[in-house]
């Protein structure tokens, strides 16, 4: 992964809106717009209401919640329900926690990834060092294998699931941009940067880091799909979200488990809204790849 | 590629294990988050980490093996 992206840089810059040569993005930011759009009914901003997440969508809906387990309904299209709770509101709001764990712990993750890499990549010697080593212990554990283990040891609450699919992602970035410093580090302007007598700190954050961005950029869209299916698989292990929060894994598992024969679209509709989501995020990064990585365009 | 898969395959193994109900190591993990015992999920952990190094090793090895132009020396 040692490619440095310099010319890419230049080339990006030139023509500013290369997205038109990416259709594919186009459909998978869709995805991601048709998430977030639902805003009938008063204060829908994360951690608004989330406390009843089995408020329907429109008044219109709210009137047949009745009756539990009825059957999806004509007039509404999407009304599923489970225990008193309408499936499609709860798709929708868990749209809001898997993509709030799915952007939060890629931030984090990265964040952290890019600092530990940057250091061990631009000190070298016995930080590079130590850091490897610490990368390879945590390399050897698959990444739900640890995220299991991360929230079983914090507890499971929202903060602490980000910060435990956080956790696996450090080592993948920092080997990344670890791999794009040392090559960036031996290239003229660096040398150039420190004969006018710049700190080390002001090269490594102010020519280094920025031409480790692109790679980054791409690394963290790819990542941000196996996070919120890493989410979804902790929910459905009954180790992630707590209760009152609704998740498209815990709709799988508690719902899977009793009413598939009955009931089969209490299953059918979280998953599928597993499904879109990494999907769209995987063709929002490919698009953003080609963009920001013209040399891989096929 | 091979070892970055048998990484991977482990991660799938724990869901997959729960979903089919087969009694094997990623569900004794499982149960054994669910009742917080911890022991067991050290060493459980353990087992998997030495697992994937071993995988990772072998499959190292069998580049050195397979393509004569790597060759680990040192």
């Amino acid at each position: 992964m040692a490619v440095i992206n310099y010319d890419s840089e230049l080339k990006t810059r030139r023509r500013p809106f290369d997205a038109w040569l990416a259709p594919a993005g186009v459909p998978g930011a869709a995805l991601h717009a048709r998430h977030r759009r639902p805003r009938h009914h008063g204060d829908v901003r994360l951690g608004g209401d989330l406390g009843r997440p089995d408020l329907p969508l429109r008044p219109a809906q709210r009137r047949s919640r009745a009756s539990a387990g009825a059957r999806p309904t004509r007039g509404t299209g999407w009304e599923r329900i489970s225990f008193g709770r309408d499936v499609w509101s709860r798709i929708i709001h868990g749209a809001r926690i898997s993509l709030a764990v799915g952007i939060g712990s890629t931030a984090l993750g990265s964040s952290i990834g890019v600092i530990v890499g940057l250091a061990s990549g631009y000190l070298s010697g016995w930080v590079d060092l130590v850091f490897q080593r610490i990368t390879d212990i945590l390399q050897a554990l698959p990444l739900l294998v640890l995220a299991l283990v991360m929230t079983a040891a914090l507890g499971p609450s929202l903060p602490n699931v980000i910060i435990a699919i956080a956790i696996p992602l450090i080592p993948t970035v920092a080997r990344v941009i670890r791999a794009n410093t040392l090559a960036l580090r031996e290239l003229p302007f660096v040398e150039a940067a420190k004969s006018i007598g710049m700190s080390e700190t002001r090269i490594a954050l102010r020519h280094v880091l920025p031409n480790t961005l692109a790679p980054l950029i791409v690394l963290a869209t790819a990542q941000l799909g196996s996070t919120i299916l890493t989410e979804a698989s902790l929910s459905f292990l009954g180790l992630g979200i707590p209760e009152p929060y609704p998740s498209w894994g815990r709709m799988l598992s508690e719902s899977a488990a009793e009413y598939v024969r009955v009931a089969p679209w209490l299953v059918i509709f979280p998953g599928v809204a597993i499904s879109l989501a990494v999907f769209g995020t995987n063709l929002f990064g490919d698009a953003l790849r080609d963009i920001l990585d013209p040399r891989q365009r096929g | 590629m091979i070892g970055i898969e048998a990484a991977f395959l482990i991660g799938g193994l724990i869901v997959t294990e729960t979903v089919f109900n087969i009694p094997g190591v990623a569900r004794f993990l499982v149960e054994a988050l669910r009742w917080r015992d911890y022991p067991i999920v050290q060493n459980l952990v353990m087992l998997i980490a030495v697992v994937v190094v071993v995988a990772n090793f072998t499959v190292d090895m069998l580049y050195a093996a397979i393509d004569p132009r790597i060759r680990y020396t040192d």
